[in-house]
């Protein structure tokens, strides 16, 4: 299991307590990676030869190694047998960037090193997100999600309570919804708000709620999830989301 | 009269669009500085080597490269030259960091076009403040922490500020979140609360944003503080530059 340090009651601030380390010799790889994982709330240290991830996961124990096969130092799987075989990083997750049609001896091998699994580039944000979750987090998430701020009106509870709702987390499946009067859990909200001029109507249930504690993770609010959407709304949260977190990165024209 | 200064939260969209570099051959401190980094809300790539800074450089323009001058491949000044030669990168402000404090050295990287030169051990509110000089409109001189912190405001009704919090705080000002709009040079009466301390102080509204500016528009008042007990801004101080640089060895940075 990899090492997660739980934040200590004194820690006031939520650092971002893993990071993730991105290996791979082309420089345009590295950098779309390394800027739509950051954009994904992740920290992330790129290492452009085998040796100096080796040298990085020496210093600081990461708690995910992205890693493509043809490094050009050395193969990216000899990388990770050695790591596998370090004390410290025998637990470390590794996803491997395969080229298409990558060799059937090459999968087998990958599946042998055991809590590794294999993506194709050009890898869609979508999958890498839901496939970071999945090897990092112990509750993961499968839909993007990203912080925004929005205003929301909620149309069947009074005008006191919705007063300065907005949206801190959105995703097609849900949100966090800023208030200082979060309702209990299970209640049903209707809500509105606006996205890029298209007016979005759902019906959520709320799923936990927080109040002040400090920290930032820990504003007053609730967890919302969505119970009942239009699949047209649902198709633009999503685009909103896929350009907020590719904005001027894309593999095309980066 | 419109205030002139902009909320972070506001052009957080364009901040999210660029990044810097850091370049380091030392995995340590590109470690430590890449953290504070992070922890002052930029994005970054890293660079071990002058020839990968070079080359990423070319794949995106970073918004300001931080290089150490003992780098594996190449001496800092040389990389510095080039990046400076280069159109695409002529324009991209430098700064360099050195082993020790030496004024030659220093000279030289400003010769070279850097804007300044940092030695280690690195003080993290010394890094915050060039790096704020060198990408932002409106350079902020005392670190700023993102926390959450109940406070209550004593000369107001109640019910307008019912639930505020800060969202960022500094020693000389604060962002707090609410959706009671207060004119601008409003005189607040506040209570801060940190870590079980109970803070009084004043402070005067510099701006207010409302929610629905745009998806990244946060509801709120940027404060000023006016009035502060000397021990208390120090408490302030010094919360923030121990959050800043928690989990990091000191000199290490």
């Amino acid at each position: 299991m990899a090492k997660h340090r739980m934040p200590a009651a004194s820690d006031r601030v939520d650092w971002k307590n893993r990071y993730l380390l991105v290996v791979d010799s082309d420089a345009t790889n590295r950098y779309y990676l390394s800027m739509l994982l950051q954009r994904l709330n992740y920290q992330i240290f790129t290492a452009a030869t085998a040796q100096e991830a080796v040298e990085m996961a020496s210093i600081s124990v990461p708690s995910l190694i992205i890693t493509a096969l043809d490094l050009k130092d050395r193969d990216g799987l000899e990388m990770a047998q050695q790591l596998k075989q370090a004390p410290s990083t025998a637990d470390v997750p590794f996803i491997f960037l395969t080229r298409e049609g990558g060799q059937l001896a090459e999968r087998r091998s990958l599946e042998q090193l055991g809590m590794a699994v294999s993506l194709t580039p050009p890898v869609s944000p979508e999958v890498l997100y839901r496939t970071v979750q999945q090897a990092v987090e112990t509750t993961p998430r499968t839909c993007l999600r990203i912080q925004t701020r929005l205003l929301v009106t909620v149309s069947n509870m009074p005008l006191n309570f919705t007063e300065g709702t907005c949206v801190s987390e959105l995703s097609e499946s849900g949100m966090f919804l800023h208030t200082p009067n979060p309702a209990v859990v299970n209640t049903k909200l209707s809500l509105q708000f606006n996205l890029n001029q298209s007016i979005i109507a759902v019906e959520a249930k709320v799923i936990y709620n927080s109040r002040i504690s400090g920290g930032p993770k820990h504003e007053p609010g609730m967890g919302l999830e969505f119970v009942r959407i239009a699949p047209r709304d649902r198709e633009l949260i999503r685009e909103f989301i896929r350009n907020e977190v590719t904005r001027d990165i894309t593999p095309m024209n980066a | 009269m419109a205030d002139q200064r902009t909320h972070p939260s506001e052009n957080s969209a364009d901040k999210k669009r660029r990044f810097l570099m850091v370049v380091d051959s030392d995995a340590r401190n590109l470690s430590c500085l890449s953290t504070l980094l992070d922890r002052f809300n930029y994005q970054f790539c890293i660079a071990t080597s002058a020839g990968e800074a070079l080359e990423s450089a070319m794949v995106a323009v970073p918004s300001l490269v931080i290089t150490a001058l003992g780098l594996k491949d190449m001496h800092g000044f040389e990389l510095m030259r080039q990046l400076k030669q280069n159109p695409l990168t002529s324009q991209v402000p430098l700064i360099a960091l050195n082993s020790h404090e030496d004024l030659d050295v220093k000279k030289r990287c400003l010769e070279l076009g850097a804007l300044g030169c940092l030695s280690r051990p690195l003080d993290a509110e010394t890094l915050y403040r060039t790096v704020q000089v060198a990408v932002e409109k409106n350079p902020r001189s005392c670190m700023r922490l993102r926390t959450v912190q109940p406070i209550k405001v004593n000369n107001m009704p109640d019910d307008g500020f019912y639930g505020a919090y800060t969202l960022d705080l500094s020693e000389r000002g604060m962002f707090l979140r609410t959706v009671n709009p207060v004119p601008v040079h409003t005189r607040l009466s506040l209570q801060l609360n940190i870590d079980g301390r109970i803070i009084e102080l004043e402070a005067t509204v510099l701006y207010g944003c409302q929610a629905g500016g745009g998806p990244y528009c946060e509801p709120g008042l940027g404060l000023q503080i006016v009035r502060i007990a000397p021990k208390d801004q120090q408490f302030i101080r010094q919360f923030i530059r121990n959050e800043v640089t928690r989990g990091i060895a000191p000199g290490n940075a």
